[in-house]
């Protein structure tokens, strides 16, 4: 005889599941008024000095949180697309003040909107003045000759470019988290740029600078269910104040896109996305070749599972292609901003990223 | 095994239901962009309206210049050089105010003579082995 402990949907069961389901009910609208009436929480809120501005290029120092600090500097190469304070969500959700916390110097180079007479800056600005710019300005302020940098998306090819190009230092490591080098890879993008007909010099001579509204488009695309299935998703998860405060703050990063400087996308698309001369060892900046076998520091290279936007295939040659012998791939549970923020990026990469640096900064 | 989730909770079959929906429509949707035809469309549209776009700007800047009104491209200008005299007003006054002035003028810091926690593993060799064998998570490099 079964009792009715042992039956899988018990009557019982099923009533406290419905009044538990009409307590949250009840909680959603009321908090759901609170969403609507209030502003969204503040975020980027770890103290730190702009020591340099210069257009679309911010440094920013945070302010050390440890009494004893690892000798090397850390330096973050932020997307350029996106502002930096992803990595700076709130306290308790921010990897900038968990790396102050664990002993760390950080730096940060975030990006402003570019003005509309920056229009002109390639590749090579960014590679060939604006990184290697703070990174003296960073030795200058910490005293120190070694800096490791730290590249994120974008960010992260930017870096490689500039570790390519500076194999005599005075970089010392390399972490990079979730960069394409094999853009024939990153698949809807590279259909979507197809040059059969994107005619991306038109696009550009037009507009000078790519208007965000355009980049936010394209990032939607890939995913064109995703917002939809989100804004479910937050309102069953409204009267879960935590879960809420998380949306906003990723929404918000997620809608304030930056313009991209209009040269800098003309040979984003043409070098790297039809060329995919990185990938191929054919990229060359300010007449020198780009070969990935000329890194030879420690790299670390960080890869979501789930990456939309930069796929495995499409980062897995960057480490197989460096000449370092210190160096390490690593696959991650998450997405391509999962991995490096909110409560995905606190269990797995931050402490793996810890560990990595920890060694290798003193 | 037990299913997850009852058959009688609305809510937990609303959940199933909305992920399955999302799963399939970007499936379906990545499928039909990375399509010729929508593609061509894609550009057809961007192209017209980048035409259009560049038409009516040229239209304007003549308009305006014969009115003897200044462009967009005027007014950017101007902007620029209003930002400019802006950042060097912010770093006079951050020099006068006695704050970092450039990024020579570091505060104090604390000691740079920290090192890893002993828990961690040992610091890289200078020749590391040439075959390692990776641990769960890791791919051969």
């Amino acid at each position: 005889m079964s009792t009715a402990a042992d039956t899988p949907f018990a009557l019982p069961d099923i009533a406290v599941d419905m009044a538990a389901e009409i307590e949250r009910a009840i909680q959603r609208n009321l908090k759901g008024l609170d969403f609507l009436t209030t502003t969204a929480p503040a975020v980027g809120q770890t103290p730190k000095d702009e020591i340099h501005r210069r257009g679309t290029l911010s440094l920013y120092h945070y302010r050390p949180m440890a009494d004893e600090i690892y000798r090397v500097p850390l330096l973050i190469v932020m997307a350029t697309t996106n502002r930096g304070y992803i990595l700076d969500l709130a306290p308790g959700q921010s990897m900038v003040e968990h790396l102050l916390l664990q002993g760390y110097d950080v730096y940060m180079m975030d990006w402003n909107a570019p003005r509309p007479q920056e229009k002109h800056l390639r590749i090579e600005d960014y590679v060939l003045d604006f990184i290697p710019d703070s990174i003296r300005r960073v030795q200058e302020r910490s005293g120190e000759e070694d800096v490791t940098l730290v590249g994120y998306c974008m960010g992260g090819v930017l870096s490689t470019l500039y570790a390519a190009l500076h194999p005599g230092g005075p970089m010392k490591n390399l972490a990079l988290f979730t960069t394409p080098i094999d853009f024939s890879r990153m698949k809807l993008f590279h259909a979507w740029s197809d040059r059969r007909y994107f005619d991306v010099d038109r696009l550009i001579d037009t507009v000078g600078n790519v208007p965000p509204e355009m980049l936010f488009t394209s990032f939607d695309m890939l995913r064109p269910a995703g917002r939809s299935a989100g804004m479910v998703q937050l309102w069953d998860n409204m009267d879960n104040d935590e879960f809420v405060k998380s949306y906003r703050m990723f929404d918000r990063w997620g809608n304030e896109m930056l313009p991209l400087a209009g040269e800098y996308f003309r040979q984003t698309v043409k070098e790297l996305m039809w060329g995919n001369k990185l990938h191929k060892g054919e990229l060359v900046l300010d007449g020198r070749k780009v070969l990935l076998k000329n890194i030879r520091v420690p790299v670390l290279h960080a890869l979501a599972q789930h990456d939309h936007i930069v796929p495995y295939e499409a980062g897995q040659p960057l480490v197989a292609g460096i000449g370092s012998t210190d160096k390490e791939e690593v696959v991650l549970k998450g997405g391509h901003v999962s991995l490096a923020a909110g409560p995905n990026a606190v269990r797995r990469l931050w402490p793996k990223l810890d560990e990595w640096l920890g060694v290798r900064s003193t | 095994m037990t299913n997850k989730f009852s058959p009688l909770d609305p809510m937990a079959m609303w959940r199933e239901l909305t992920a399955q929906w999302e799963k399939s429509t970007n499936e379906f949707a990545n499928e039909t962009m990375s399509s010729d035809p929508f593609r061509q469309g894609m550009h057809g549209g961007m192209n017209a309206s980048l035409t259009a776009q560049k038409a009516l700007g040229e239209l304007m800047a003549r308009y305006l210049t014969m009115l003897n009104l200044p462009t967009r491209a005027d007014l950017q200008v101007l902007g620029e050089q209003l930002q400019r005299i802006d950042d060097h007003l912010a770093r006079i006054a951050r020099a006068v105010e006695g704050g970092p002035a450039s990024s020579v003028a570091a505060p104090p810091g604390p000691r740079r003579t920290r090192q890893p926690p002993k828990a961690a593993p040992a610091a890289p060799p200078a020749t590391p082995p040439r075959t390692r064998k990776p641990p769960a998570g890791k791919r051969p490099a």
